[in-house]
């Protein structure tokens, strides 16, 4: 097979990289610039098969370079076919890059994710997290509770189920804007993303500047304490992948996934009985 | 309430491999319709629905007898 | 040690099992090749079809709740709206097509950006 070029982030840099980094398969790592700004590489001669691993060994390199560069980071696998590639894409988009560079430059990414209280399962009950019986509510229906007819009955359940969903869907939106207003404090850009699942009350990233760390937890833990219950997952500091602008993967072209098999669900942590 | 301090390497590795690694842009409600194989068009339904939703919202809705409603 | 980041979780194993749900879930694909057109183009109707139907029904409850329904609009409304869940139903069996691959669950938080 012909060689790929994976890279792993874009570095506001045309130096060497130093020797005793390690990248995918132990190969070196290498930087390929242009006018002052470069493209960390390895290139590779072999498949990657394992996910995990190359995931794990990419973001290895991508810290340490955020160690001594502002650093716009790629998601991974991201292939070239060529070196040449790269450097066209350096040299039609250089502002963009740049732009991504200045932004990024000593900037950190936390994620916050919030999940709904266990005992809350969209249950009807009232906790305390505010939920509130919905018989009461049903009743506003102005009509007999235990009508027969069967089209009022669909009517009345499909009410029911509404409004269910229109008050978690307010609780969630109190919750995240309250959430959302300690975090922004001490932090820049964000991402306010949607729900994933159903069990997702928040799901927020955060851009945050490398001396203000320290004081973005503190506000999390703050938030956290004054609405107890929920399940929280608090997780970075990490390359700002998710605040990068350029599309690197559309630019990387036809190359990329040839090497790798497209992107497929991860081999399981838990073991094979836990799938649902 | 006491929280644990995951160094649960398990946790970590997730949300490792949910940031590092390349996917596709589709959570659930979307929609991605691909001719031979190359995707072409992404539909957003989570999107979609919103906006109606905000649309609803803005303008109110408008009775059979022609009375507006008010804006829920 | 796999990064230098670190994740702070009150539930750890919950939070494990959503994100990996997240990355099981395979984007829904719309395959428009010649061998299976029909099928991609029945699940993007019926979805889009789905859609509408909760439109509808969100639009129905709304009227309802407002008090501009008598009893025999109510009535017949969830007579209609049965009806209509039991096509899409039917519909759904004769392409083979499962609630999941409808992405019919946008969840109880789906409207919520």
């Amino acid at each position: 097979m012909t060689d790929s070029y994976a890279a792993y982030c874009v570095l506001d840099s045309g130096g060497e990289i130093a020797g005793d980094l390690a990248g995918l398969h132990a190969c070196d790592v290498w930087n390929l610039s242009y006018r002052g700004m470069g493209v960390a590489v390895s290139i590779l001669t072999k498949p990657i098969d394992d996910v995990v691993t190359g995931a794990i060994e990419h973001e290895k390199v991508v810290e340490r370079l955020m160690q001594t560069h502002a650093v716009a980071p790629m998601r991974f696998p991201t292939i070239f076919g060529s070196g040449e590639a790269i450097l066209a894409m350096l040299e039609r988009h250089y502002s963009g890059f740049q732009d991504d560079l200045r932004r990024l430059r000593d900037r950190v990414e936390f994620g916050v994710r919030v999940l709904w209280p266990a005992s809350s399962d969209f249950g009807l009950r009232t906790s305390d997290c505010g939920f509130v019986s919905l018989d009461q509510s049903a009743i506003r229906l102005g009509g007999s509770l235990g009508s027969e007819t069967p089209g009022k009955l669909y009517m009345q359940e499909r009410y029911r189920r509404h409004k269910h969903h229109q008050m978690l869907s307010d609780r969630a939106a109190r919750f995240g804007r309250k959430l959302d207003a300690a975090l922004s404090a001490s932090a820049g850009e964000k991402r306010l993303r949607g729900f994933a699942t159903d069990r997702f009350v928040f799901d927020g990233i955060y851009l945050v500047d490398k001396n203000r760390q320290v004081r973005f937890r503190g506000a999390f833990v703050d938030a956290r304490s004054s609405e107890p219950g929920f399940r929280y997952l608090f997780s970075g500091p990490w390359p700002p992948y998710d605040f990068v602008t350029m599309p690197v993967m559309e630019m990387a072209g036809p190359a990329n996934g040839t090497v790798v098999p497209a992107p497929v669900e991860c081999p399981g942590l838990m073991e094979d009985a836990a799938r649902t | 309430m006491p929280s644990a301090v995951a160094v649960n390497k398990d946790v970590t590795l997730v949300e490792l491999l949910d940031r590092v690694l390349n996917k596709g842009v589709t959570v659930s409600g979307d929609i991605v319709i691909s001719v031979a194989d190359v995707d072409l068009i992404y539909v957003g339904l989570r999107l979609l629905l919103s906006s109606v939703e905000t649309m609803e919202r803005l303008r109110g809705s408008v009775a059979e007898d022609g009375r507006k409603e008010p804006a829920s | 040690m796999i990064s230098q980041a670190t994740v702070e979780t009150n539930s750890p194993e919950v939070f494990v099992q959503e994100l990996e749900r997240l990355q099981e879930r395979p984007p829904q694909r719309i395959e428009a090749s010649p061998q299976n057109v029909e099928k991609g183009l029945a699940k993007l109707v019926l979805t889009l079809i789905e859609l509408i139907r909760q439109l509808l029904e969100k639009q129905a409850v709304r009227r309802m709740e407002a008090g501009s329904l008598s009893d025999d609009q109510i009535e017949n409304m969830g007579l209609t709206l049965m009806k209509l869940e039991d096509k899409m139903k039917e519909l759904q069996a004769v392409f083979g097509l499962k609630d999941e691959d409808l992405n019919i669950n946008l969840g109880p938080l789906g409207d919520l950006l």
